[in-house]
């Protein structure tokens, strides 16, 4: 974890959505599923960074670029979307607990990707590494609409299976990306219950829940990334906990800042 | 205690500056490791220690307000014992005063954790958290009543081996009573202001946008009012006062200072620029330097009138 001044050398608005990439000079070595927690450098209003999930990380012999995918929120984000290159901002990274891919890299299993809006900038990193890792890998987007369909570009440039679900139907089939998610698990039962799947999602609550429940019923090992309102990034507010059950059945609080933002979907409270 | 111009005395511990981060926004110290030297600050306070751990509230817990942001964690913490054995080991390393902030529901709650700290090598002061908006019990209703406040104050004083600092409401009905109040029982210092209740409420669903429903309020936002509130302490008693509340800059720092703070603790800033409390330092080093003047000279030396 480091806090960096890093340089603006790429912003690419489009929709709702800004494509921000940052240069550092700095060694940055990061797991897919981290976080970053960014200001405009200078900037205390709004009073918070705002927590961006790591899109893609590429790296020379002479500089890091980092790049995020966030949607226009509020003013944070809005802040963030006046930026142009060659602005500066403060960057406190790599952070958090990304994905574990171990689970996915044995015994010839394929990884399920499920993103629901602007949680797809937090899987294309994984997608990456599954790739080098030369894990299967499928993917299932959803967003609102043809627009919303983050990283998808990207992502099919890897190679990788996507299946797309808008709830306007403009593209793939119409509805919740969870509806072809779920029509999916049914038609390969056998290689579900043989264990052959891992899934791992990142998207609203109501998505991730239902992402959670389909594959608990189905007995398959699940991540979820989630995101929670943070006012530090590293710990110390404990303003971002989430619910999991405990050994005992009671319920306990983990900060997703540092505990998380990737959690095992069958540890959370879904309550 | 003016050896250096930053020193500072308090309840006869020499501060080597007034730089100390806040309760609740500074962990247990160790999570700023990766951001700066502990040794670098005057003290700094420990989240408030519980005699057992505490879960906190349910979320959402913080929203970001005008400046500002409000708070309900409710008071999650590791529990006193688990501090002792875990967390001060590693902290003895460091030339800072951890300050021990104790929070209790009940007066024997004070006494458990007080007694627990005690014995334990490292800590250099208590601060007794009677101010808590965000717990059902213990927190606002020792705080805004002077004669509860003096109650606590005096028990703990009475088995405290080391100096009592006491955290003061700003939601009490009159601050100076309670400061008045606590004076009287023996505190050694005050620390003002804990955050102010505050409540948010999000329009399309007409509910709160914290669980907890109301809030601490805390930031820039909160400034102005905590500086008046110092001032005004600074006026009835004698002991010394800590200044908090929404600082970011050394400028700030030294409002609370001029107002008749000793010292000044940084808070939710700590959230945004992990590393804010040694640009303070750094400032009030420049600004007495340039001016040839010391942090214990500038106490109070705030002028209402030309």
């Amino acid at each position: 974890m480091q806090d960096l001044t890093l340089t603006v050398t790429g912003h690419r608005l489009f929709g709702n959505y800004g494509h921000l990439t940052l240069m550092t000079e700095n060694r940055l070595r990061f797991a897919p599923g981290q976080f970053a927690m960014l200001r405009p450098v200078e900037s205390l209003d709004p009073l918070w960074r705002r927590a961006m999930a790591i899109y893609r990380v590429r790296t020379t012999a002479q500089a890091t670029s980092v790049e995020f995918i966030y949607q226009v929120l509020g003013r944070g984000t809005q802040a963030l979307r006046r930026l142009r290159p060659g602005d500066a901002v403060q960057a406190l990274l790599p952070l958090g607990c990304g994905f574990d891919t171990a689970p996915v890299a044995v015994g010839g299993r394929e990884a399920l990707l499920v993103a629901g809006g602007i949680g797809a900038a937090a899987l294309l990193a994984l997608a990456e590494q599954l790739k080098r890792e030369q894990v299967p890998t499928r993917l299932f987007l959803g967003g609102r609409s043809q627009a919303d369909l983050i990283g998808l570009n990207d992502f099919t440039a890897l190679g990788i299976s996507v299946h797309i679900a808008t709830d306007d139907g403009s593209q793939g089939v119409k509805g919740l990306v969870t509806v072809p998610f779920e029509r999916f698990l049914q038609d390969r039962a056998e290689e579900t219950r043989a264990g052959q799947f891992v899934v791992y999602a990142c998207g609203p609550p109501p998505m991730l829940a239902r992402v959670a429940a389909l594959t608990a019923q189905a007995c398959i090992l699940t991540y979820v990334s989630v995101e929670e309102r943070m006012a530090c990034g590293f710990g110390v507010c404990v303003g971002c906990v989430v619910a999991v059950k405990t050994h005992d059945g009671r319920c306990d609080y983990r900060r997703s800042c540092v505990e998380g933002p990737v959690f095992r979907a069958d540890e959370l409270d879904w309550r | 205690m003016s050896d250096h111009p930053l020193a500072v005395g308090i309840a006869g511990l020499r501060f080597k500056n007034p730089v100390i981060p806040a309760s609740g926004t500074f962990g247990y110290g160790l999570e700023f490791l990766p951001f700066l030297d502990l040794s670098r600050l005057g003290g700094f306070c420990t989240k408030g220690l519980s005699p057992q751990p505490l879960q906190g509230n349910p979320p959402p817990r913080i929203v970001e307000t005008p400046a500002g942001m409000l708070n309900a964690i409710g008071l999650q913490n590791i529990g006193v014992r688990a501090f002792v054995a875990e967390k001060l080991p590693l902290l003895r390393a460091y030339d800072t005063h951890v300050i021990a902030n104790v929070f209790g529901f009940s007066i024997e709650d004070f006494l458990e954790v007080v007694a627990a700290l005690n014995d334990a090598e490292g800590v250099a002061a208590y601060e007794l958290n009677i101010s808590c908006p965000n717990v059902k019990e213990g927190g606002t209703q020792f705080g805004n009543d002077p004669a509860l406040a003096a109650r606590v104050t005096e028990a703990v004083k009475r088995a405290a081996t080391r100096p009592v600092i006491v955290k003061l409401s700003p939601n009490a009905p009159s601050i100076t009573d309670v400061a008045r109040a606590v004076e009287s029982a023996g505190a050694d210092a005050v620390s003002l202001v804990n955050t102010f209740v505050g409540l948010a409420i999000d329009v399309y669903t007409h509910r709160p946008r914290l669980a907890y429903t109301t809030g601490g309020l805390s930031g820039p936002a909160i400034r102005p009012l905590a500086v008046r509130m110092v001032y005004e302490v600074s006026q009835v008693i004698s002991i010394p006062r800590i200044g908090i509340g929404g600082i970011t800059t050394w400028m700030d720092a030294l409002e609370f200072i001029l107002a008749g703070a000793t010292a000044v603790q940084l808070g939710t800033i700590n959230y945004t620029d992990p590393c804010a409390a040694l640009r303070v330092i750094e400032g009030l080093e420049a600004y007495c330097r340039e001016r040839h003047t010391t942090v214990a000279a500038l106490v109070g030396a705030f002028k209402p009138q030309a």
